[in-house]
């Protein structure tokens, strides 16, 4: 946590520097740190999830990004939001990411405005996903081509979650077993037909929620999530 | 950028609830708005949601079940996925109620302001929640049967004759086995024990819309390892695991070996045991012949009840709901066929009908109010009416009233003026003999048609029974004729010859007097409910008689009621002729030390009639 807050107050400074500063940005750099100490419940949370083209952030783009609150250790839906991104303006779009985007022009947003979109969510929240290395991956990258904006914020993964609850039961992990879908059923969560970046934000929070009430005791504490 | 405009595609959550009620009952626009304002939970099995729960509103799950018990924590209703709860409205019903979760759930919920506020603006979904009386109604004979219906053993319910094949069976060799067999799915089996299923559906999936020809082994193209029950599971069970995986076919297992197979239509099948279906199902009959088809399958139903432990009146209570339903149906059939009734007129059922106490062998006692407009060439028209409905009462297993208590007896089919001064000359010199013959025509109820008639009626009764000390008198004796077949040193007085050798009439010995001692003290204190159990608690409301009376018959006659249809149950399956003929030494000993005791509660309480009418009594 020293660590983390060391890390936050650089990214501030360094964030301060910056000559086009954006508001959003800035109050989320500003909100202060969550106490690790805390019950889990007492604490906002926004699950995430991106659908990207390709797993390298350097080479691929976010094409939609879905994310949703956890208040009080209950999903909001009033916050649920589904953003596509407006690719028309990326550099060497590829045919494969025409073909999904043609028909959803309408509907996109250029990337920097859905990123100020989440900064403006996650403030005071602390992100949760399903595999933490791909999304931040790409949120770094976007943040800082768009923004110069260094992304430092602690998140929370479920699928590193799961798998530390998994492996502290002495059985060996399956393959596949960490799947968003194959840690779902182990809760008696139900499966979602669709798949989109909001449905697999929501499928992350329930599985956050049923992860920390099968917790034991009397629940994680913040600390416990990260 | 406002983030308000923007519309989130809740499309997966918006789907599921459209299909559940009550929100399949709103417009598209609106369950769009709904979803946003709904909140998602998890928690886990043992949770339990009761009035001190903050957050109170509609829950509906999603995943999961979850119990609904009362303050004694009976169980009065279990909720699968897809159902939902309001848990401050149920408070309003029944004090103390709580929702206890069986198993992990994820639950949806919308918080009370939002959906008063759909109640306030959709008709149609305020009814779900503003029909919670008649609701409780439906609940009050579902709660009792579905229950039971639900908790079912699979063993009556899945198919037996497995259809299986050996694991290197080819498809067209399977295929042909199953056309021959006329079934959807073959079990694989590898050494006895089950590898998999096939179904028509992977046939067509996995064969030919693949294009791929007969040859191939059918190992290639089942479905693996399937999802099976224990055959001591219940129809919940199989219900949730099939709606849950989604699966059509459920093999049953008796520890390792495959014993029957559930599909989905069996699940359907076992619903419309459900007797709401049944008596759907009779309004919709066109002719006495499609009623009595229905009806066939009524005894079936009562051993399934009796064995689930339903509860006697309950059972009554809804045999009495059918045979108001036939009676019903065959006035409008007769009505269709005669044309529409000249004047206004109110078909009575007398007795057990009227108090909701029948059970399967019950004779017919009914009546006819004419309105008094009704001019002496149009009387002919209900001569015609009753005499068709008898009949079809009689041809439906109602059988003739052996004493002609009858609406097609010009003697009980008079205008209401005609009743009046009928009921006069009753009370004003009552008779041995009259009194026995009129006294069920003092349990009264309206069946079908004009009900102001029949309330007219019942309280000009009510009026005269309670000024006429003499007739109480006459009504005591007469309650007095039966003594309960207790001899001396408490040995039960049994049929010495005839059919019934060794057997006591649990109606007629036990059943039959605390109905008519509570019907005298009912209608002495002028109270117009007419069954037994209501009229009972009533009586203490009133204080006309003491709790710990009433508490006793209440016991008693439950306990007579509970032996009979166990009784009848019996003789369904044992293909015997109907009865409420009982064999005391076949009971088991503790039942004949509670018969015991019932008799003796009743032998009490004719004592104190004795005790209280002596001056009348002559």
């Amino acid at each position: 946590m020293i660590l983390q807050r060391l890390r936050h107050n650089a990214a501030r400074k360094r964030y301060a520097r910056h000559p086009y500063r954006e508001p959003s940005l800035d109050a989320l750099l500003e909100s202060s740190l969550p106490h690790s100490n805390q019950h889990w419940s007492a604490q906002s949370w926004l699950a995430l999830d991106l659908e990207t083209t390709g797993l390298e952030p350097l080479h691929g783009y976010i094409v939609s990004m879905g994310w949703v609150a956890i208040e009080r250790g209950s999903i909001k839906l009033d916050t649920a939001r589904h953003l596509l991104i407006d690719s028309r303006n990326l550099v060497g779009n590829s045919a494969t990411i025409h073909q999904i985007r043609d028909t959803d022009l309408e509907h996109g947003v250029e990337l920097g405005s859905a990123l100020l979109a989440l900064a403006q969510a996650l403030i005071n929240r602390i992100p949760v996903v399903h595999h933490r290395p791909l999304d931040e991956g790409f949120l770094r990258v976007a943040y800082q081509e768009q923004f110069g904006f260094p992304w430092i914020l602690p998140m929370a993964d479920t699928l590193a979650l799961e798998r530390r609850r998994l492996s502290r039961r002495q059985e060996g992990i399956r393959k596949g077993a960490l799947r968003l879908t194959e840690c779902r059923r182990r809760y008696n969560l139900p499966d979602y037909p669709v798949h989109n970046a909001l449905t697999d934000a929501i499928s992350c929070a329930e599985l956050f929620m049923a992860w920390a009430r099968h917790f034991g005791g009397r629940g994680p504490k913040v600390g416990d999530c990260l | 950028m406002d983030e308000n405009t923007l519309s989130p595609e809740l499309a997966a959550i918006a789907d599921f609830i459209r299909h559940t009620l009550p929100f399949s009952a709103l417009p598209e626009d609106e369950l769009e708005a709904v979803v946003r304002k709904m909140e998602i939970g998890y928690f886990r099995n043992g949770h339990v949601f009761d009035q001190e729960t903050p957050e109170q509103g509609l829950r509906i799950l999603r995943s999961g079940a979850v119990e609904l018990r009362n303050q004694e924590d009976e169980l009065l209703d279990r909720l699968a996925e897809g159902e939902s709860f309001n848990l401050s409205g149920l408070l309003q019903e029944e004090p103390g109620i709580r929702a206890v979760l069986i198993e992990d759930s994820l639950l949806y919920f919308l918080p009370r302001e939002v959906y008063q506020d759909l109640r306030s603006r959709h008709r149609d979904f305020d009814r779900f929640f503003h029909g919670q009386r008649s609701r409780r109604l439906f609940r009050a004979t579902r709660r009792m049967v579905s229950p039971g219906e639900m908790l079912h053993p699979l063993k009556g319910l899945m198919a037996t004759d497995l259809v299986t094949t050996p694991v290197n069976a080819t498809v067209s060799e399977v295929a042909q086995i199953m056309a021959r067999r006329r079934v959807s799915s073959a079990l694989v089996l590898d050494k006895d024990q089950l590898v998999g299923i096939v179904t028509d559906r992977d046939l067509r999936t996995r064969v030919l819309a693949r294009g791929r020809d007969g040859r191939v082994a059918i190992h290639e193209i089942m479905s693996p390892n399937p999802i099976t029950v224990e055959e001591k599971g219940t129809l919940f069970d199989a219900t949730l695991l099939m709606t849950r995986n989604g699966l059509h076919h459920l093999p049953v297992q008796r520890g390792n070996q495959t014993v029957g197979i559930l599909t989905t239509s069996d699940l359907i099948t076992a619903r419309q045991n459900d007797p709401v279906y049944l008596v759907q199902r009779l309004s919709r009959q066109e002719c006495v012949d499609g009623i009595k088809q229905v009806l066939r399958d009524v005894p079936d139903f009562l051993v399934h009840w009796s064995d689930d432990g339903v509860p006697a009146d309950q059972v009554s209570h809804i045999l009495t709901a059918i045979s108001d339903t036939v009676t019903r149906r065959l006035i409008e059939l007769a009505m269709s066929e005669l044309g529409e009734a000249p004047v206004p007129f109110c078909w009575l059922g007398f007795g057990s009908q009227a108090r909701a106490e029948q059970l399967l062998n019950a004779d017919q006692d009914n009546a006819l109010i004419i309105s008094d407009q009704v001019t002496e060439e149009q009387l002919d028209y209900f001569s015609k009416l009753t005499e068709q409905v008898c009949t079809g009462l009689d041809s439906c297993g109602y059988v003739f009233c052996p004493g002609d208590v009858m609406a097609q007896n010009p003697y009980w089919r008079k205008t209401l003026r005609q009743w009046r001064d009928t009921v006069d000359r009753w009370i004003t010199s009552p008779t041995p003999q009259s009194v026995m013959k009129i006294s069920i025509a003092f349990d009264i109820r309206g069946i079908y048609g004009d009900m102001e008639l029949a309330s007219q009626l019942q309280s000009h009764m009510l009026h005269r029974v309670r000024e006429s000390t003499i007739f109480q008198a006459a009504l005591a004796s007469n309650v007095l004729n039966e003594s309960p077949p207790l001899g001396i040193f408490r040995r039960f007085v049994v049929e010495r010859d005839g059919e019934h050798k060794d057997n006591l009439n649990l109606k007629k010995r036990g059943i039959l007097p605390i109905v008519e001692i509570v019907r005298l003290r009912a209608l002495s204190a002028g109270i117009s409910e007419v069954n037994t159990l209501e009229r009972l608690q009533l009586l203490v409301r009133g204080r006309h008689m003491s709790r710990y009376d009433s508490r006793n018959l209440q016991d008693a006659l439950r306990f007579l009621m509970q032996v009979r249809l166990q009784v009848q149950a019996n003789q369904i399956s044992e293909g015997e002729p109907l009865s409420n003929h009982c064999n005391p030494r076949k009971l088991p000993k503790l039942a004949r030390e509670q018969l015991r005791d019932a008799f003796r509660i009743v032998d009490t309480a004719q004592k104190s009639i004795r005790t209280q009418y002596r001056q009348g009594l002559g």
